[in-house]
């Protein structure tokens, strides 16, 4: 029946998808534990629905949308105390085993780790995962002006919190 | 005519159509911060993504797999018996009708990687061997056992590449073709394979799994090295020659 879309090969695609996933989910959930739960339940929904995807879709940008919805609806039923900001450590704490070997980039994670999360979304879709900006607007179901806004002041933070005086964020 | 900072900023991602491109271009040959400004965003990106580069190496949890890999029976990762069940051929007589490797390319890599972050790395889209696998592929000649990798045929591809199959074992056992290119090794082809006991082919120290004998096949130009063609290869450093 679905030639193309067969669950073996989807499966494969999302398999091949994994790592990226898991990168996304902990720039979401600053937590390297939540986005191991993330990923596995955006796997089993994205299994559930897989003929919902449409095959002239990226299957990234649909993955990460699923990623994104399920931690959504996490926070939800953990009574939205997840919006809260988490402490910097925890930012840090992501990306430890990247530390050991290039300790000059940590800042890089932690100051992403203490950008607004609405910004961190946008940065991560777009310069970490490398989606086009009409993906990555897709993938956070706003349009695409109000996702360059959002890269916008996500990068200019950055900047102010990664410049080497550092002043002002002291 | 003035550009906005948003425009550059779409411009350094490569999002703009070429009207406004034109403007911000003219823009920045007219004002040098402007061009710095761009230049700015442009290493900002690269900021990042080397700052993330290394996350995509981390072996995936095994809950996250086994979720992939429930429900109705479907590999995950290639299998070989399942790919090709006729009989072996053996390793000096492997020529049999080529098939597109293409395939393999597509679903080995990346389907494993996460297995073998201590042997493989990303570097944007090409997998590179690192640790034990790197330096199997440069210092082990065929057939050497060496432990975890051991290397099973050494070739000149047609690209002019010197290309080897591996296989890596351990606990999840896996096989591929690596070829040569600068100082690294590309791992174009990487397949699971099973574990001893579940695969007829696995007792058979030296043969190469039929997934990866295609991508050889495809590849090769003329015959696998012999011990003194090999030997030779890695005094040059498996230097590419010239193209066929």
């Amino acid at each position: 029946m679905n030639t193309t879309g067969t669950p073996e090969n989807v499966r494969e695609q999302i398999a091949a998808l994994l790592p990226r996933l898991r990168r996304f989910a902990r720039t979401l959930t600053r937590n390297p534990h939540d986005a191991d739960d993330v990923v596995q339940m955006a796997v089993e929904r994205a299994l559930a629905k897989s003929e919902q995807w449409r095959r002239d879709a990226r299957l990234d940008g649909w993955m990460f949308k699923i990623v994104r919805n399920v931690w959504i609806d996490e926070l939800r039923s953990r009574g939205r105390q997840g919006r809260i900001f988490a402490p910097p450590e925890a930012g840090e704490n992501v990306g430890d085993a990247v530390m050991e070997r290039e300790g000059d980039l940590m800042s890089v994670q932690s100051a992403m780790a203490r950008i607004p999360e609405e910004q961190r979304e946008a940065v991560s879709l777009v310069l970490v995962e490398g989606l086009p900006y009409k993906e990555a607007a897709e993938v956070l179901d706003i349009p695409i002006g109000t996702l360059t806004s959002r890269l916008a002041r996500g990068r200019e933070a950055l900047r102010a919190l990664l410049e080497p005086s550092g002043g002002a964020s002291a | 005519m003035s550009v906005t900072d948003e425009m550059l900023m779409a411009y350094a991602d490569d999002e703009l159509d070429a009207g406004a491109r034109a403007q911000v271009e003219q823009a920045m040959r007219a004002d040098r911060s402007i061009e710095q400004r761009v230049t700015q965003f442009r290493e900002q990106r690269r900021l990042l993504q080397a700052a993330y580069a290394a996350e995509l190496d981390e072996p995936v949890p095994e809950k996250v797999l086994a979720t992939l890999r429930a429900a109705p029976a479907a590999a995950v990762v290639v299998d070989f018996p399942r790919a090709e069940t006729r009989s072996r051929p053996r390793r000096a007589s492997f020529r049999y009708t080529a098939l597109a490797a293409s395939i393999l390319v597509a679903v080995g890599v990346g389907v494993i990687m996460w297995q073998r972050s201590l042997l493989i790395r990303h570097v944007g889209d090409a997998v590179l061997a690192r640790g034990a696998l790197a330096r199997g592929l440069s210092e082990q000649l065929s057939g050497d056992d060496a432990g975890r990798v051991r290397v099973g045929l050494s070739f000149l591809a047609k690209s002019g590449a010197y290309c080897r199959t591996f296989e890596i074992r351990g606990g999840s056992p896996s096989a591929g073709l690596a070829c040569r290119h600068g100082e690294q090794w590309n791992i174009d082809v990487l397949v699971h394979t099973p574990n001893e006991g579940e695969s007829p082919y696995r007792t058979a120290g030296t043969d190469v799994p039929p997934d990866v004998l295609k991508a050889v096949e495809a590849e090769i130009a003329g015959e696998p090295l012999d011990r003194a063609g090999e030997t030779a290869a890695r005094a040059a450093h498996w230097r590419a020659a010239e193209p066929h």
